[in-house]
């Protein structure tokens, strides 16, 4: 149910980023449920494939979909994921990891220079986030005791927040930079820049086409959903006893976190590809200051 | 190493630490030099160095569990090592025959002078790639089931007897599986995506069958063992018990389970979907270049500037040389440029102790002549000497 409700919504939140970045512009904007017809649209398309591809062009795409609806099972909102084990997220973070491989090999399919300075700028910052995502979910682990993400889900809420305020503070800020950072969103990238040096996501997938862009579209507005998801279940869990009203929270946090991201989208330029390190450096920081707080 | 262990009654804690450091070290370092390799079998060796500080820091935290208490700890991150050891051995060699394949179908192990090469040998290259997801820790392939293995004694770690060892052990190798991907997608996208980077990549053409399928079975080995996870931790069940006789790994052997189904569907239904998006109506073009009207091969990014802004970040340990001057006036006549990283090690450690033997045994050369009559002179003073020594 969960999952159905994240397939679903997740094209929703890119329109509520956009909704938000336009009323502060003092625009229109674009209609929230824009992305939905984008993707209908895409998917009727025929598709132009570049001579000098290979399989490998289309198979990024496909095994990042896949991976993230992977990754989608194994995190749980409002109850348990469909899927849990002790170490799931070890497999989650390996899965994102196989996104982020399948991405850039398909960007250096194209042999375009352009696919080729995102592809080296995405695996630079992506090796930089990895230690951060690890700690901050290490954090996690260390004070609910659990070694799945259902686990601390169950073992987070409020309680937690009142015992140890500061390290779920610090956590989530920790979490709310990688999310973008991992999601290309200001102040690292920029999904909507239409020059194509300065761009790190969007440049990797200028040659792909009709239901390729599709599904690539699709993938990342999933990548979205799940790293607010992320936030939502294990930072701020909703246990009110009613399964109903706990799914309902835990959709709205997911709402809010895209709000704050129009929001930081809004009002933050992007940053000089130089200082990103430093950016992400941060998160690391934060998350190993958590850990000592919590192991100390 | 764990040979000795077994003798002793209960290691000590620092045991554990110097492997962890040492793992940490060897694991960073090796995969940072590696990122600022051009030459396949150098890269690959620098590669080698990663992965033993891997199965250096799994073997540590292992030694730690077992110093501390934590049985399950010392089994995972003892039973992660090992395999690490197989799974290295598996892995290095189809990705050290696939370099030997890339020198004998381009004349060159050079990393830039490759490219395109899926195309026209798609099975070196499908091996190729499958190794190096499986270096790059990815699932659902064997390096992914031990580097779980070791993270999961970390995390174990983190929650009992060594939280500071655990935390170590996590973002290390986490960062350490980071930049191996970056190295391996720098290594797959300009070898064998993209256009051909030189005459001898175009000529290219599959070698023989008796290379080939060597590789294959090792890639199919790499597979096999990914998605058989959970027998694979029975095959070390018995040294398992041995070293770490209290751990139950029952649940363990339940998530590799998980791991190993969720893995295996993701890639079945990504190649599917891949097949799939494959057979829908298309027309071929060419790689978008910003409105260029001929994108040449030598337009393509090169594997430096792919592994650029990594190596500018860690220049503190690589420090990389310049060489090359900058465009000056109106009109700039051509100017070259040109980077490198030295070995280090051969840069400050070995070349200053060869050069100062080099100097010493130069002073000492005076005197050695070839004149035999005061070699006899030297005899004499000898053992006049020796007279004297033994008189007093």
């Amino acid at each position: 149910m969960s999952m159905l409700l994240g397939l679903f919504l997740a094209p929703l939140l890119a329109g509520l980023i956009h909704r938000v970045k336009a009323f502060f512009a003092g625009r229109q904007g674009r209609p929230l449920l824009q992305l939905y017809w984008d993707l209908a649209r895409l998917v009727r398309k025929h598709m132009v494939l570049s001579r000098t591809t290979t399989p490998v062009f289309l198979l990024g795409p496909a095994l990042s979909l896949v991976s993230l609806l992977a990754c989608l099972t194994l995190i749980p909102l409002g109850g348990p994921a469909l899927l849990r084990f002790p170490g799931d997220i070890l497999l989650f973070l390996g899965l994102l990891a196989l996104v982020r491989f399948a991405t850039v090999l398909a960007a250096m399919d194209t042999g375009s220079s352009f696919e080729g300075m995102g592809a080296s700028r995405e695996v630079a910052i992506g090796a930089l986030a990895e230690p951060g995502i690890f700690l901050s979910l290490a954090v996690l682990v260390v004070q609910t005791r659990a070694l799945s993400l259902s686990g601390i889900w169950a073992r987070s809420g409020p309680e937690l927040w009142s015992r140890a305020g500061l390290v779920m503070v610090l956590v989530g800020i920790a979490m709310f930079l990688l999310l973008l950072a991992e999601n290309s969103r200001i102040p690292v990238d920029d999904p909507n820049t239409h020059l194509e040096l300065t761009m790190i996501h969007e440049v990797m997938v200028l040659d792909h086409s009709g239901p390729a862009l599709a599904v690539i579209e699709y993938a990342s507005a999933l990548k979205l959903w799940i790293g607010s998801l992320l936030l939502s279940s294990l930072v701020f869990p909703l246990h009110s006893g009613s399964a109903w009203l706990d799914l309902l929270g835990g959709v709205g946090v997911v709402f809010l976190v895209a709000l704050a991201v129009g929001l930081v989208e809004s009002t933050s330029a992007r940053l000089s590809m130089l200082r990103v390190p430093q950016f992400v450096g941060l998160s690391s920081a934060l998350s190993l200051l958590a850990l000592f707080l919590v192991i100390r | 190493m764990l040979r000795v262990v077994t003798w002793a009654e209960q290691p000590s804690d620092w045991w554990g630490w110097l492997l962890v450091l040492t793992g940490l070290v060897s694991g960073i370092l090796g995969v940072v030099f590696a990122l600022a390799q051009h030459d396949l079998k150098r890269l690959l060796a620098c590669h080698s160095v990663e992965n033993l500080g891997i199965i250096a820091l799994g073997l540590g935290l292992g030694l730690l569990g077992l110093s501390g208490g934590s049985p399950l700890a010392a089994a995972l991150g003892l039973g992660g090592g090992l395999l690490h050891v197989w799974n290295h051995a598996w892995f290095k060699s189809l990705l050290f025959m696939g370099a030997g394949a890339l020198g004998k179908a381009t004349g060159s192990l050079q990393i830039e002078s490759g490219g395109g090469l899926l195309r026209r040998m798609p099975g070196t290259g499908g091996a190729f790639l499958v190794g190096s997801a499986a270096i790059s820790g990815l699932p659902p392939l064997n390096g992914f089931v031990s580097e779980f293995l070791i993270f999961m004694s970390a995390l174990e770690l983190l929650a009992s007897v060594h939280p500071l060892a655990g935390a170590a052990g996590l973002g290390g190798l986490a960062l350490i599986s980071g930049l191996a991907v970056a190295c391996f997608t720098k290594v797959c996208g300009v070898v064998f995506l993209g256009e051909p980077r030189s005459p001898g990549a175009q000529k290219a053409t599959e070698i023989r069958g008796s290379m080939l399928v060597p590789m294959l079975l090792l890639a199919g080995l790499c597979l096999l063992v990914g998605v058989m996870a959970p027998l694979g931790i029975g095959v070390l069940g018995a040294p398992l018990q041995q070293l770490a006789p209290q751990a139950d790994l029952e649940p363990i052997r339940g998530s590799l389970g998980w791991v190993a189904a969720l893995g295996g569907l993701v890639l079945l239904a990504g190649l599917g979907l891949g097949h799939a998006l494959s057979r829908r109506p298309s027309q071929p073009g060419m790689t978008w270049d910003c409105g260029y009207s001929r994108p040449t091969a030598r337009m393509q990014y090169t594997a430096a500037s792919f592994a650029g802004p990594l190596l500018e970040m860690f220049s503190f340990v690589l420090k990389p040389r310049h060489h090359g001057s900058p465009l000056e006036g109106h009109f700039p006549a051509p100017v070259g440029h040109h980077g490198e990283v030295c070995d280090p090690f051969t840069q400050r450690l070995y070349e200053p102790i060869s050069r100062s033997l080099m100097r010493l045994a130069l002073r000492v050369r005076v005197f050695q002549h070839g004149e035999v009559q005061l070699y006899l002179l030297y005899i004499l003073i000898t053992l006049v000497a020796l007279f004297i020594w033994e008189a007093l």
